[in-house]
């Protein structure tokens, strides 16, 4: 039962790592909370299920091109709304990413209906056992999709000439310019990157409990950013680690406490995380100067 | 006091005659209505302008203290035959407190992560006003807010409503005005922008910050009773994410730390979503798009800072 | 007997494992002027942290007034008379001449919430009394035309002076300046050097501050403290100083 329950848990919490890392490779780089990521998630979701029941492309081409357009879409907010705002009052760019999330929410629903969509049946469901556990084939596809995207990420960012370039921008964008590094190619990758990666959670979310709808961005934003403030925002391992503590956390809640609570100890956790360490786990302190 | 402003009399005037000239029209009560939205939206607009424009602390959770105020003024009247004049200042005061029970520890947080704790504090509360079914009826709500009474005379009609929310509202503006024109308006600016220099002149930011934020949830539980009794019913819908947002767009459009920007931002987008009904599928995508051109163009708002009055303390030096 | 104000017994301060003030020891007393001198890095803004409370010392204590004040707020000490002015200046930028100097004042601070709502008679006098106080240390540092101004518009050497006054104007008892004439020119430095001289007599209070400009400092200061690499090397009257061997060493390097 509990192992089961853990075992759930770490699958919505693979999914909200992978939202999470967009949320904190964003605000590395430029220390802002890209508000609209949810519902950047919610359009991959979107696009996914689109493609495959409309267009009828195969899973994996469908899968594939989605995050590509994910990930346009990604720049074309970046390009819009944020990038004017680069060396504005913190709070300018946060309430530019809130108009933009309000934009997307209500245009899907323009666009699909407000109504729940079920999505296609893309592989054959089917359960093993292990150990006393249940591990269903969606539930595999997420993991392995999961922990590859994650490692390619680590990969890039640490071992390529652009993710060392990432690095260094993430430090100091002005730096990093005058270093002769393209900051704005940079931002713009790493917003494809965490946009494509969001449209990959989404649909394998989507496929998971069989729903898209157009507000399903701002609660899984919500928590997913709640992971990536309990990693530690900024750190890339942090949102992951952060991500599967919270999916646990919460499973563990709906199974002990109760379901309806399930929302509320997520929030409960975000408030306690930011109170007591704003930091997270992994996270780097500010040192204020004088 | 001495000098009232020439347009003060003919404003006055135009906002006492205005059920008159209203009544003219066919959807005299619809425009009513609205009217006593954009009262209520001030003193919210406001009351999180004290807190966002003056003391500079970015919450997001708004509609949660809005909702809590609203809550409480329909229990009160509801449950325990509570007056509307009793349940009024019972629900600023208990907003207030909830606002510096919460306002204690976040106060601390910085910029964004102050941003996200109000969010999640908002949704909190939204998600206890779904979920306590004994005591707010869940996301049913708490129909049949009886109507305020005045001596023998029930404030019933949309006309009735119009006065009180105008009464309430002007008093409230003016209180807000005495408030930040003062000294405390000075200290909160100066928390605002440095509060190194603020400490090394004596202010304690802490303590600035979380009286703004505790008098902004004071008003916004005004601005909460104001929609229980007038709309004569509350439910969990009317305090989502979104109500938040959409103060917190009335504040940014009209003007963070400024009276006549608040007034402003509250009323045009109150008025804007109404006349743009007649395309009302894509108002909120519009609202999406104004308020990121609004930021990408215009941050500082219809009727900013710079046009604040110079000499806040009311006393000039010469 | 000259009373004593400040004293500082053997402060040390650390970060991690770097040492940036050792065992420094020296005194204060009643409307002294005292100038903290020495090379950069010597420990002289450390220093200055520390007596407003900033940083804490490892250890050794601080004493202003005869208490230990190692571990107070800065609020506290600005409750309990020091005040301080920025080498980076730290003046709020959108706010007027006047306003910035009317925050400082503790009757802009103390009066409550109810008082600006109401809005008394007595409330507009203390408030009046409040401004008419700010105006006179607006005058002695020569700004009194200026006060409706933003002071982001004012120029370096008149931002300086502003911070000054702000300071002046918590009713300090001792006024630290952290290298109050860095950026201006002779011209300035010269009202500058009046200014502080006739703070000092008018309101009789202690200066301390950290200058580069040797001939200002001996022009101005009652007594020097030198420091370098985190220790007091010496203190004593202007030409004492200046004649020291370990002071030319410390400024001009070894073999001189």
């Amino acid at each position: 039962m509990l192992a089961q329950q853990i075992v759930n848990g770490l699958t919505i919490g693979m999914i909200y790592a992978l939202i999470a890392l967009g949320y904190t490779m964003v605000y590395g780089i430029l220390k802002i909370v890209n508000f609209a990521h949810g519902d950047i998630f919610m359009m991959g979701s979107f696009f996914g299920l689109i493609l495959i029941r409309n267009v009828g492309l195969p899973f994996v081409v469908a899968f594939a091109l989605a995050a590509v357009l994910t990930a346009l879409l990604g720049i074309l907010i970046e390009r819009l709304a944020y990038r004017r705002l680069r060396f504005s009052d913190r709070i300018v760019p946060l309430i530019s990413a809130m108009g933009v999330s309000i934009f997307l929410a209500n245009l899907a629903q323009k666009l699909w209906g407000s109504e729940v969509h079920t999505f296609p049946k893309v592989m054959e469901i089917k359960t093993y056992t292990i150990a006393g556990m249940t591990f269903s084939t969606v539930q595999l596809l997420i993991f392995g999709l999961s922990i590859i995207a994650m490692l390619g990420l680590h990969f890039f960012v640490n071992k390529t000439k652009i993710g060392t370039a990432m690095r260094a921008t993430s430090i100091s964008i002005t730096n990093a310019t005058l270093m002769g590094i393209n900051t704005n190619m940079i931002i713009m990758i790493t917003f494809a990157i965490g946009s494509a990666l969001a449209a990959a959670a989404g649909i394998l979310v989507s496929i998971y409990y069989d729903a898209v709808y157009p507000t399903m961005g701002y609660t899984a934003g919500l928590k997913a950013f709640t992971a990536a403030v309990l990693g530690g925002i900024g750190s890339i391992p942090g949102a992951v680690l952060g991500g599967l503590i919270l999916g646990v956390a919460e499973n563990l809640g709906i199974a002990y406490i109760a379901a309806k609570y399930q929302d509320i100890i997520a929030f409960c956790i975000l408030i306690l995380v930011l109170i007591i360490r704003p930091r997270g786990i992994l996270g780097k302190k500010e040192i204020n100067k004088v | 006091m001495k000098r009232i402003k020439i347009w003060a009399i003919p404003a006055a005037i135009l906002l006492l005659m205005l059920p008159f000239v209203v009544q003219m029209f066919d959807n005299a009560d619809f425009l009513l209505r609205i009217a006593v939205m954009i009262g209520i939206y001030i003193i919210l607009t406001l009351s999180l302008n004290i807190i966002v424009g003056y003391a500079g602390q970015f919450a997001l959770g708004h509609a949660a203290f809005y909702g809590i105020g609203a809550y409480t003024a329909a229990l009160l009247m509801v449950n325990y035959d509570v007056s509307f004049w009793l349940a009024l200042p019972a629900a600023a005061i208990v907003t207030g407190f909830f606002g510096f029970l919460l306002g204690t520890p976040v106060m601390r947080l910085k910029g964004d992560y102050l941003g996200i704790v109000t969010l999640g504090f908002g949704e909190i509360v939204r998600l206890i006003f779904v979920n306590w079914i004994d005591l707010t009826n869940g996301p049913m709500g708490i129909p049949g807010i009886p109507a305020p009474s005045l001596g023998s005379y029930t404030l019933g009609s949309n006309m009735d409503f119009y006065y009180l929310v105008l009464v309430v509202t002007v008093i409230s503006v003016l209180i807000i005005r005495r408030i930040v024109q003062s000294g405390f308006g000075l200290n909160l600016l100066t928390v605002r922008e440095d509060e190194i220099a603020a400490e090394s002149i004596g202010i304690r930011p802490m303590k600035y910050k979380l009286l703004a934020f505790t008098i902004g949830a004071l008003f916004a539980g005004v601005a909460g009773a104001l929609f229980a009794v007038t709309a004569m019913f509350v439910s969990p819908d009317s305090f989502q994410y979104v109500e938040s947002v959409n103060i917190l767009a009335m504040v940014v459009l009209g003007g963070t730390a400024s009276i006549p920007g608040s007034i402003l931002g509250a009323t045009i987008l109150t008025v804007a979503p109404e006349a743009l009904r007649f395309i009302s599928d894509y108002r909120l995508i519009l609202l999406g798009l104004i308020i990121v051109l609004m930021m990408v163009y215009k941050p500082s708002g219809f009727w900013g800072e710079s046009k604040r009055k110079r000499n806040f303390f009311g006393m000039t030096g010469r | 007997m000259t009373t004593e104000i400040l004293r500082l017994d053997e402060v040390t301060v650390k970060f991690g494992g770097l040492v940036a003030v050792n065992q420094v020891s020296f005194h204060m007393n009643k409307g002294e002027i005292l100038a903290l001198i020495g090379p950069n890095g010597a420990g002289k803004t450390t220093l200055f942290n520390l007596l407003t409370g900033i940083y804490t010392p490892t250890s050794g204590a601080v004493l202003y007034k005869q208490q230990v004040v190692n571990k107070l707020k800065p609020y506290k000490r600005v409750e309990m008379g020091i005040a301080r002015t920025f080498q980076n200046i730290r003046l709020i930028k959108n706010l007027t001449v006047l306003e910035n100097v009317l925050v400082a004042h503790q009757g802009c601070n103390s009066e409550s919430v109810w008082s600006s709502i109401f809005l008394s008679k007595k409330t507009k006098e203390n408030r009046q009394a409040v401004v008419n106080e700010c105006m006179e240390v607006l005058k002695i540092v020569g700004l009194e035309s200026k006060i409706d101004e933003f002071a982001g518009n004012l120029p370096y050497g008149e931002q300086r002076l502003l911070e000054i006054a702000r300071a002046m104007a918590t009713k300090c008892q001792l006024l630290l300046l952290d290298e109050p004439a860095a950026g201006m020119n002779s011209q300035e430095k010269k009202q500058l050097v009046d200014v502080i001289r006739s703070l000092s007599q008018k309101y009789n209070i202690e200066i301390l501050l950290i200058e580069h400009d040797i001939r200002m400092v001996m022009s101005i200061a009652d007594r020097i403290v030198v420091l370098d690499h985190g220790k007091k090397i010496t203190e004593g009257i202007g030409s004492e100083v200046q004649n020291n061997p370990e002071v030319i060493k410390a400024y001009l390097g070894e073999d001189i």
